[in-house]
């Protein structure tokens, strides 16, 4: 318990900070949001500080950028897009990429220990060979080419699934599948070495002593133990695949956050940059914290003090 | 000669008393063949023993049994040493256009081009006067219908990529003829140019493609409409080039001569840039940058990590945390913040893998040395008074090598991959130099028709990022003291 409020605590200071962060750096970047091809008259431009409360000394828009912030959830509104505010971009748009990247990370996990689990217990056989050579190639190929490749042969060569767009199951297997691939591939090799550790413990030779089927060995005791080091690697995988969907959403055309991220950035949308930056940073640290206290849970082994 | 064992035995006096014993019709043994060992003890006798080899002695006999992880180290040598040779070597620069030579095919060979003058091929138009076509009243053509389709079409001289002139036959009762180019024999393609009744002759000047089959048409119209399309002319224009660009490939070139093209072995992107010279160059920034900046936050992380791993308690802890906070930034927005704060640029990236992974580095640094600070050497050598610098630089540092080895190779993909990630989405390498990410961007903006243009660039950088995952794999594993005696 106290070290969960630790790292609460933790994760807090650390969203503080990064939110700190981006608010010197963005303020110090030269060039601002205000500024248009055209020109303003110098009353507008006053008129538009005030509304977005640039007027106001640094120290003072940074306390209350901050309050708002942390008391009240709210990270303001969008230079750029008249009235829109950053929360609403969020709401919209999080859940489409939020979407992709479980359907990603499920597909990995499930080929991945099935590969891993196949090459673990074939080990120097040629299914192992096999699952390593996909497993190693998986993680060499970069995510953007792959997807160019996957696109480029099922839904244009083959016209088996949609080309683009977001509508439906069906239109989120090519990114899905272009985007988990890394994360499928390093979670076959961990299950893989994790699988040989477990084939030489002793409570698997108890339990073929037992004299149960080799099903009930392999499913019961084998994969149970050995998928434990990979969930460790599950959240930080899950939250880097959330955060890099971005080219994987402009290839396939699907409407997520990551776009408004980096758009705002080339626009230097203050507040779009700033409040995605904290929510992005937030949702990391929020998953693997979720990911370590599962680990704990699943596995009574492992002591969260330490 | 005090022999005590047989390697110390010369040859050359073997060699001599063996002649000696021949000639006596009786071979006696050498001196020195047999020899009467001493032996000290019972131990030395049973013991056997393999010669004594280092740590680093030890990796490398076993990385060399690693087929694999061998062919892998080679690969990336010969990577390397290319990225650094192959750009000088080229006749043309990554970012040295041919205009005239755009998204051209792999090819081994030059191609043969005729060189035209500045202003291009002398032409001169072929005219009519329509009323001497219907001098005839009977042939007068009706004016309620659409005129004839021109009978034949000619080409004029020989088909060049500046110029292609050709004349057509004169229609009766048309008020212009309209002239369609396409690279498709069964469409008309785009319209290029109206033309009045008067002129039956035509030069496009627009700069066609060489190799690239052309088929023009020319249609008559009048206020009734459009005639069929004539018979098509075909031409496969040659290349020809202006004098100013035949210089540059042949300083001896001259208007009506002809010059070699240089060869492109992976052919042209488009801009006309040669792809092996874009590769090559752009493999010197993605290796450049997938070394650098792996080395410089390895460096940080093992300063760092050692101090905190060896000092323990307050400071470990503050460090610690400090790092924590890092690592939980996700990487993308520490580099996309640099990016916008320094621009982009080879350094800018550097740094900005350099401040989003250092801490990572550190934590794994930090965890091999509290094993090593455990262990009985550094106790030993504690008790024994010695100083806190040489306990961290004679025991832990070479101790820890081997992970850290280890995290570099592995890393070095993993930099590469982000640099390439951030080119592809233009926040990396700026152009016109390139780098691996952005070739690829630029080829998969053209992947449908010209293919090779994204799968030559994206099969380079997947093979290179291979063999530096195979060989740091093989590196673990002979580097990894658990898998001692494995195999």
């Amino acid at each position: 318990m106290k070290y969960l409020l630790q790292r609460i605590m933790l994760g807090v200071l650390a969203i503080f900070l990064v939110a700190t962060v981006t608010f010197v750096l963005m303020h110090s970047v030269p060039g601002d949001p205000l500024r248009q091809e055209k020109a303003i008259p110098e009353s507008v431009r006053q008129n538009l500080e005030q509304r977005y409360g640039l007027n106001k000394p640094v120290l003072e828009q940074y306390s209350i950028y901050m309050s708002r912030m942390f008391l009240q959830g709210d990270f303001g509104i969008s230079f750029k897009q008249a009235n829109r505010s950053v929360n609403d971009i969020i709401r919209k748009h999080f859940w489409i990429s939020a979407v992709l990247g479980i359907m990603s990370m499920t597909g990995a996990l499930l080929f991945g220990v099935a590969l891993g689990v196949v090459a673990g217990l074939n080990r120097n056989r040629w299914p192992d060979y096999v699952a390593m050579i996909i497993a190693v190639v998986g993680v060499s190929i970069p995510s953007f080419c792959l997807a160019y490749f996957v696109q480029h042969f099922f839904a244009l060569q083959l016209k088996i699934l949609p080309v683009a767009g977001w509508e439906g199951f069906t239109s989120a297997i090519l990114p899905s599948m272009s985007l988990g691939m890394i994360v499928m591939a390093s979670m076959a090799r961990l299950m893989r070495s994790s699988m040989l550790d477990v084939v030489q413990q002793d409570y698997v030779r108890t339990a073929r002593a037992k004299g149960l089927s080799r099903f009930q060995i392999i499913f019961k005791h084998q994969i149970r133990n050995a998928i434990l080091p990979v969930i460790v690697y599950f959240g930080p995988l899950f939250a880097a695949i959330t955060t890099g969907t971005f080219v994987i959403e402009n290839i396939f055309g699907i409407p997520g956050l990551g776009q408004f991220f980096v758009n705002s950035v080339n626009e230097l949308d203050y507040t779009v940059i700033m409040g995605l930056t904290v929510f992005y940073a937030a949702f990391s640290i929020v998953i693997i914290l979720i990911s370590d206290l599962c680990y704990s849970l699943i596995d009574p082994r492992i002591r969260l003090a330490q | 000669m005090t022999p005590t064992n047989f390697d110390t035995q010369k040859p050359d006096t073997h060699s001599d008393k063996s002649k000696a014993s021949e000639a006596h019709g009786f071979v006696a043994p050498p001196p020195g063949l047999f020899v009467r060992r001493t032996i000290k003890s019972d131990e030395a006798l049973e013991s056997i023993q393999r010669p004594s080899v280092s740590y680093w002695q030890d990796a490398w006999m076993r990385i060399r049994k690693n087929r694999l992880a061998m062919v892998s180290g080679s690969f990336i040598l010969i990577m390397l040493i290319s990225a650094a040779v192959v750009p000088e070597l080229l006749p043309y620069k990554y970012d040295e256009q041919e205009v005239w030579n755009k998204h051209a095919k792999p090819s081994f060979t030059g191609v043969p081009a005729v060189v035209v003058a500045q202003d291009g091929v002398q032409y001169q138009a072929l005219t009519v006067d329509p009323q001497t076509l219907i001098a005839d009243p009977t042939l007068a053509p009706d004016p309620t219908l659409p005129p004839e389709a021109p009978t034949t079409v000619e080409l004029i001289g020989t088909s060049l990529t500046t110029a292609v002139a050709f004349q057509w036959s004169p229609v009766p009762g048309a008020d212009g003829y309209r002239i369609y180019r396409s690279i498709a024999a069964d469409t008309l393609g785009v319209p290029l140019q109206d033309l009045s009744a008067t002129q039956v002759s035509f030069q496009d000047r627009t700069s066609l493609q060489a190799g690239t089959r052309y088929h023009y048409a020319v249609l008559a119209f009048n206020p009734m409409g459009d005639s069929i399309p004539s018979p098509l002319l075909s031409v496969t224009p040659k290349l020809s080039l202006s004098l100013e660009d035949a210089k540059r490939l042949d300083a001896s070139a001259v208007v009506g001569g002809e010059v070699m093209t240089h060869p492109h072995y992976l052919g042209t992107d488009y801009l006309g840039r040669d792809l092996l010279a874009r590769i090559m160059a752009g493999a010197r920034v993605s290796l450049g940058i997938g070394l650098l900046a792996p080395l410089i936050y390895i460096l940080i992380g093992i300063v760092y990590g050692c101090i905190s791993g060896y000092m323990g308690g307050t400071i470990d802890n503050i460090m610690m945390r400090f790092a924590d906070i890092v690592s939980t930034v996700p990487y993308l927005l520490i580099v996309i913040m640099v990016q916008v704060f320094l621009g982009s640029g080879p350094t800018t990236l550097i740094l900005a893998l350099v401040i989003a992974s250092w801490a990572t580095s550190a934590q794994q640094v930090r965890g091999e040395v509290l094993r090593m600070r455990e262990s009985e050497f550094v106790h030993a050598a504690q008790v024994l008074g010695t100083r806190f610098h040489k306990i961290i630089f004679r025991h832990l540092l070479p101790n820890v090598m081997g992970t850290v080895l280890v995290l570099l190779t592995l890393s070095i993909p993993q930099a590469m991959f982000a640099e390439a990630f951030l080119s592809f989405i233009g926040l990396g390498i700026a152009p016109p130099m390139p780098s691996w990410g952005s070739v690829t961007r630029e080829g998969a903006k053209v992947f449908l028709t010209y293919p090779h243009q994204l799968v030559i660039p994206a099969i380079v950088m997947s093979v290179t990022m291979l063999a530096f995952n195979i060989f740091g794999d093989g590196l673990r594993d002979c580097l990894d003291p658990k898998l001692r005696g494995a195999r």
